[in-house]
């Protein structure tokens, strides 16, 4: 579905990913951790077409992405959830919904665009409850169960999400995390980056270990579960053992 | 759009009609100018409104759109075209040459440029008197001229304009905040100081004698005293016409992206908004609103000075806008009716512009979302509607004898 190879990117003259090649199969949920700064933002946002890469290809089904703008990925169904959310705070749910629906304005598409809406309202009820509320007023959780059905309105085959569980009461953590892995049933590929590694291995099918711009390891979620390194830094195994 | 979104609109062309009739029948026609000046000024406002409240992008500098419009207008439709029609192209590049400057970078031009174009100047102009694009006239000497007829200057008007608007607007909306107000804010002053500098726009003097503007039938714009009534429709039409464009494009889903926008300009790119693209597109419609404005009353007005250029106006514009609550078009419209019309009566004086600085100054610190908002209007409407009942209530009970002991009492035992 989604392939990356060799990708170089930054900002300006900054060069952030150092040839990372990561690969999302289809129906798969992948996840890419590391710490602060490794670059994992920067490279959701270079394969979103928000930053240009220096180096390196992204092909999505099977197409170059080269020469496609932001707009134009978001059409070909490869669709950024942003670090952080950004709602849009002064609309209401709704027409943040309906924003997400953007790009499909044919005629026959209104009825499919509330149809749409109502499965949002399916899969995150508290959004059909909030409807005409401020996107601004609703708590962290909210806002990112808003973002992430905003991002579905556009009915994306690749989901990518930065940082979902930023910020966000653990219990509504594993709730979004839930829904993602019922989405994935229904077809749904899944590029997710996380800082919280426990949480994002634990739906992940396979996943790659990103630190100071490179993949440092990589393999299926047994795998890393069980690497002893990946388990030291991410997963706070053994820190007993260091104090000694 | 539905039939809720429809009322006021419902409401303006019967308060439209409700004005006309009172005024007329009060016999206090002098009303009338102002208000329809006040008109004409609105729509600047209402584009500035799409531009600044709902895709978030300030502009100080659409004074210079509306002077690009009416300056061009007053121009076309008064100045003498019939030497230029009947010489050369050589000479029409000399003499636009000498009209804008000192420098005769018309010898810069390929000589023969008429020539490799093919088109003789003559032909050019037979065009235009088929299309019936040139009328005569006479200027205040009373010697003939051969202007352009105002339904043509319109066109020309409002294209420059929007062609200037798209010039400007693509490096400029690149900028945000503080940086974009700077820079429109510079466009301004640019186009004032080309009106001084300009013989063709009557330096300071600015242009007088435009004709009226002859639409259909009967109906004119021109400020005869015989056509006020007539000409408060006109403008209270137009104004309609625009304000039921400016709803429709904010109910869209256009009007949703531009929110959007507002909201934050990355967010909506990962929606696939083209934030640009969109940008560009209200500023020029801003733009054409303003120019759109100063066409018309030109037209009403006979005449065009240089007060009209300068940067305070912009200000007036953008303060009545923060005043009316910048995304409420309604707001915004009673707004700037009725502050425009107070500062055209002259209420405010000497210190006209002062009072609109501080306008904006007071709304900015005190009421950063303007006057007219459904919130401040629901608590008037409480809070009054618990006053009442409490009235009420205090009268029954007094009725049956208890009397509520007075709080002061109270606290003096």
């Amino acid at each position: 579905m989604l392939t990356i190879r060799n990708l170089q990117s930054g900002y300006h003259k900054l060069r952030v990913l150092k040839g990372v090649s990561v690969h999302v199969g289809e129906n798969e949920i992948v996840t890419v951790i590391g710490p602060n700064g490794a670059g994992k933002s920067t490279l959701l946002m270079t394969v979103a077409g928000i930053l240009k890469p220096f180096a390196g290809t992204v092909t999505f089904d099977n197409t170059d992405l080269e020469s496609f703008s932001a707009e134009k990925r978001v059409e070909a169904g490869c669709v950024l959830v942003p670090e952080g959310r950004r709602v849009f705070s002064t609309l209401t749910v709704k027409e943040n919904l309906e924003l997400g629906a953007f790009l499909r304005s044919g005629k026959n598409e209104k009825s499919a665009i509330q149809q749409d809406i109502e499965r949002m309202y399916s899969l995150f009820p508290v959004l059909q409850k909030r409807m005409k509320q401020m996107a601004g007023t609703l708590s962290g959780g909210e806002q990112q169960m808003l973002a992430i059905a905003r991002a579905l309105m556009s009915r994306p085959k690749l989901l990518m999400m930065d940082e979902p569980s930023m910020g966000i009461a653990p219990i509504i953590v594993s709730q979004i995390f839930k829904t993602i892995s019922m989405l994935r049933e229904e077809g749904l590929s899944v590029l997710l980056v996380e800082q919280n590694a426990k949480k994002a291995l634990s739906i992940a099918d396979r996943g790659y270990v990103l630190e100071t711009g490179q993949i440092v390891v990589s393999g299926s979620r047994e795998e890393l579960l069980e690497n002893h390194d990946v388990g030291r830094a991410y997963l706070g195994k053994d820190y007993s053992t260091i104090d000694e | 759009m539905n039939i809720r979104q429809y009322l006021p609109a419902a409401v303006f062309l019967g308060a439209l009609v409700a004005v006309q009739l009172v005024i007329s029948l009060t016999g206090a026609a002098f009303y009338f100018t102002q208000i329809t000046m006040s008109f004409y000024y609105t729509i600047v406002v209402i584009g500035l409104c799409l531009l600044m409240g709902y895709a978030g992008q300030i502009s100080l500098g659409h004074a210079g759109f509306f002077s690009i419009g009416a300056y061009m207008q007053a121009m076309l439709t008064t100045h003498d075209f019939s030497s230029i029609i009947h010489s050369s192209w050589d000479e029409v590049f000399k003499n636009v040459s000498q009209i804008f400057g000192t420098v005769e970078w018309y010898e810069l031009i390929p000589e023969k440029i008429g020539a490799i174009l093919g088109i003789p100047v003559k032909l050019f102009v037979g065009l235009g008197d088929i299309f019936g694009m040139f009328v005569p006239g006479t200027d205040g000497f009373g010697n003939g001229i051969l202007s352009y007829a105002p339904s043509a200057a319109l066109f020309i008007s409002l294209l420059t304009a929007i062609g200037i608007a798209c010039l400007i607007g693509l490096p400029v909306l690149r900028l945000k905040g503080h940086y974009l107000a700077m820079a429109t804010l510079g466009f301004g002053i640019i186009i004032s100081t080309i009106v001084f500098g300009t013989k063709l726009f009557g330096e300071a003097d600015g242009i007088s004698r435009v004709p009226a503007f002859h639409l259909v039938g009967p109906l004119s714009i021109n400020g005869g005293m015989a056509d006020r009534t007539v000409n408060y429709y006109i403008a209270g039409i137009i104004l309609f016409i625009v304000l039921i464009v400016s709803m429709h494009i904010v109910a869209s889903r256009v009007g949703r992206a531009l929110r959007a926008i507002h909201g934050n300009e990355q967010a909506a790119g990962s929606l696939g908004i083209n934030a640009m693209r969109y940008k560009l597109g209200v500023f020029v419609l801003s733009a054409l609103f303003a120019a759109i404005a100063g066409v018309f009353l030109v037209h009403y007005n006979g005449s065009i000075g240089t007060s009209e250029t300068s940067v305070l106006k912009s200000v007036r514009y953008v303060s009545i806008v923060a005043a009316g609550g910048m995304d409420s078009i309604w707001g915004v419209v009673a707004m700037s009716m009725g502050l425009n019309f107070v500062s055209l009566r002259g209420y405010f004086g000497s210190f006209d512009e002062i009072f609109f600085a501080l306008i904006l100054v007071v709304t900015m610190l005190f009421l950063p979302r303007g006057l007219f908002r459904k919130e401040y209007l629901e608590v008037v409407i409480k809070k009054t509607r618990r006053l009442t009942r409490r009235m009420v209530l205090k009268r029954k009970l007094e009725k049956k004898g208890i009397v509520f002991a007075n709080k002061k009492k109270d606290d003096e035992k």
